[in-house]
């Protein structure tokens, strides 16, 4: 069967270079590619909504939005897009830059045509590893409480069919107000919560039509609030139940003892001074509510000295901050988390790894954890202090 | 291949397998990498893929201006150990998940030690 062209969009305001790649890559890639090029950031986008793009390539210094902007732009509204930025004046720090706003490599411009033939070849190499067709890697970042609030605010008419493994539902959305959902013999509120406990399954929007009835009345931001409650609270009593730790309820020692001899890992409560309470109007799973409130008060596996939190933040998988706690730099974390979930996403590509559950940075007396959970992320910055006093704290 | 590469190249070879260790490989700054594999599922190509990633994190840790040290990605059924020498060569070990049949700790931290090591001038495994 033959290969479907991989289509290849170069975008960079110098005419006369887009030209020249244009013939180069097309000899380079003979049958394999499509190369399209854009001399704009708005001729771009629209050609990425027009259809499939399977790899950017784009100069980081271009005219009206430069390439830093549009990479934000692109990992927002494209976030498996694999993108390349390309340069005449490489540097490290907006290298380092590109790369933690979702830039999977960095490039400068070649001077030769040997150079270019080496960046095709680098380019192909990395079109190998993206993902097939399909919902690869999305899946993971929509649950049905994102799509039901974009419905609602974009004040969409639709019907959301949900499908389960023994579970077929509809909600109902008219003018952006959920009027009624049903879910076998139940109706209503409760048909509405058992469809939103849903952790996996497929959906469709349709077009909306007339419901039987109309059951629910309330306002779809309470709607979504109370489902999302009641779910943590169906979770919270699953991870009391005994069994192998699975995702976050399994939250990584910040430092961990060695097995042998050493002494009980116990977790204490929040003590004044410490990490505060998790904001009331945020609803977190108990495994994070727990690593939250634990503060500085975690294990101390050596008698000199004891782990202090310094930073902590939450957030959804869309990029909005949940809770934060000295954090000086929320958007920095972030995108930080950002990068690790792309990064691990890739890497566990062609590997029988398994799910990404988080990364840990071990410094001499400092642990960071990024953790990607289904539907939040966790950074944690800790240090080690001597208990006489306060002790080194590495990071911004 | 570049000079500076060759005795990580040559390390790698000689690096013997240990319980639990799947694959191991090694990426220079400069871009050269090499990867040996001790389970039939961890392929070359996916190897140096995943430490181009490793690469990249460490870069992107330094620029959060988050301390270095070794880094750890857990995944559900393995791990992957990773540090960065000064000289910016990175190293990442999988082994299998603690969780599973685990892996032999003390051969690790060996390996980390001669990869550090490795032609560095008057060090054992030089």
């Amino acid at each position: 069967m033959a290969q479907k062209k991989k289509r290849i969009l170069f975008v960079d305001d110098d005419l006369t270079l887009l030209e020249i790649l244009q013939q180069l890559m097309t000899h380079y890639a003979g049958e394999t590619w499509e190369v399209i090029t854009a001399p704009d950031v708005s001729k771009a986008l629209g050609i990425l909504q027009e259809g499939r793009i399977d790899l950017l390539v784009f100069d980081i210094h271009m005219p009206v939005v430069d390439g830093v902007q549009f990479l934000g732009l692109l990992q927002r509204k494209y976030p498996n897009l694999l993108k390349v930025v390309l340069t005449g004046a490489a540097s490290e720090e907006t290298r380092a830059t590109c790369l933690s706003s979702g830039a999977e490599l960095y490039i400068e411009k070649p001077k030769d045509n040997g150079g270019w033939q080496s960046i095709h070849a680098t380019l192909h190499e990395l079109t190998r590893f993206q993902p097939e067709d399909g919902f690869r890697g999305v899946l993971r970042q929509v649950g049905l409480q994102d799509v039901l609030q974009m419905e609602c605010l974009a004040r969409h008419s639709v019907v959301l069919h949900i499908r389960a493994e023994s579970v077929d539902g509809k909600v109902f959305v008219k003018d952006g107000q959920i009027i009624h959902a049903q879910c076998a013999d139940r109706k209503g509120e409760e048909a509405f919560n058992q469809l939103l406990s849903l952790t996996g399954g497929e959906f469709d929007l349709l077009k909306f039509s007339q419901p039987p009835e109309q059951t629910i009345s309330g306002s779809w931001e309470f709607l979504l609030m109370e489902a999302a409650r009641q779910r943590d609270e169906g979770s919270e009593s699953e991870a009391e139940t005994p069994g192998p730790p699975i995702g976050m309820q399994e939250i990584p020692d910040m430092f961990p003892v060695p097995q042998s001899g050493a002494p009980a890992i116990e977790r204490h409560a929040a003590s004044p001074g410490g990490a505060p309470a998790i904001l009331p109007q945020v609803e977190l799973p108990p495994a994070m509510q727990r690593l939250a409130e634990a503060g500085p008060e975690l294990p101390l596996p050596a008698e000199a000295s004891r782990p202090r939190t310094d930073e902590l933040l939450i957030c959804s998988l869309q990029g909005e901050v949940l809770h934060e706690w000295k954090c000086a730099n929320p958007n920095g974390r972030v995108g930080f988390l950002e990068f690790v979930s792309q990064k691990a996403r890739q890497l566990a590509q062609g590997l029988p790894v398994g799910d990404f559950d988080r990364i840990e940075v071990n410094g001499v007396n400092t642990r960071v954890i990024a953790q990607i959970q289904a539907d939040r992320a966790l950074f944690v910055r800790c240090s080690r202090v001597s208990i006489e006093g306060e002790g080194n704290s590495f990071g911004a | 291949m570049s000079e500076t590469f060759a005795p990580f190249v040559q390390w790698l070879e000689q690096a013997a397998p240990f319980q639990g260790g799947l694959a191991c490989a090694v990426r220079s700054a400069d871009g050269h990498g090499a990867s040996r594999s001790w389970v039939v599922e961890y392929g070359e190509d996916s190897l140096e893929h995943a430490l181009r990633c490793v690469a990249d994190l460490f870069q992107v840790i330094h620029h959060n201006r988050i301390a270095p040290g070794r880094v750890r990605w857990v995944f559900g059924a393995a791990l992957l150990h990773c540090e960065r020498r000064p000289d910016g060569a990175c190293l990442g070990i999988f082994t299998a998940h603690p969780n599973g049949e685990g892996f032999d700790a003390e051969c690790l931290e060996r390996m980390f030690v001669e990869f550090q090591n490795a032609g560095v001038p008057g060090s054992v495994s030089a």
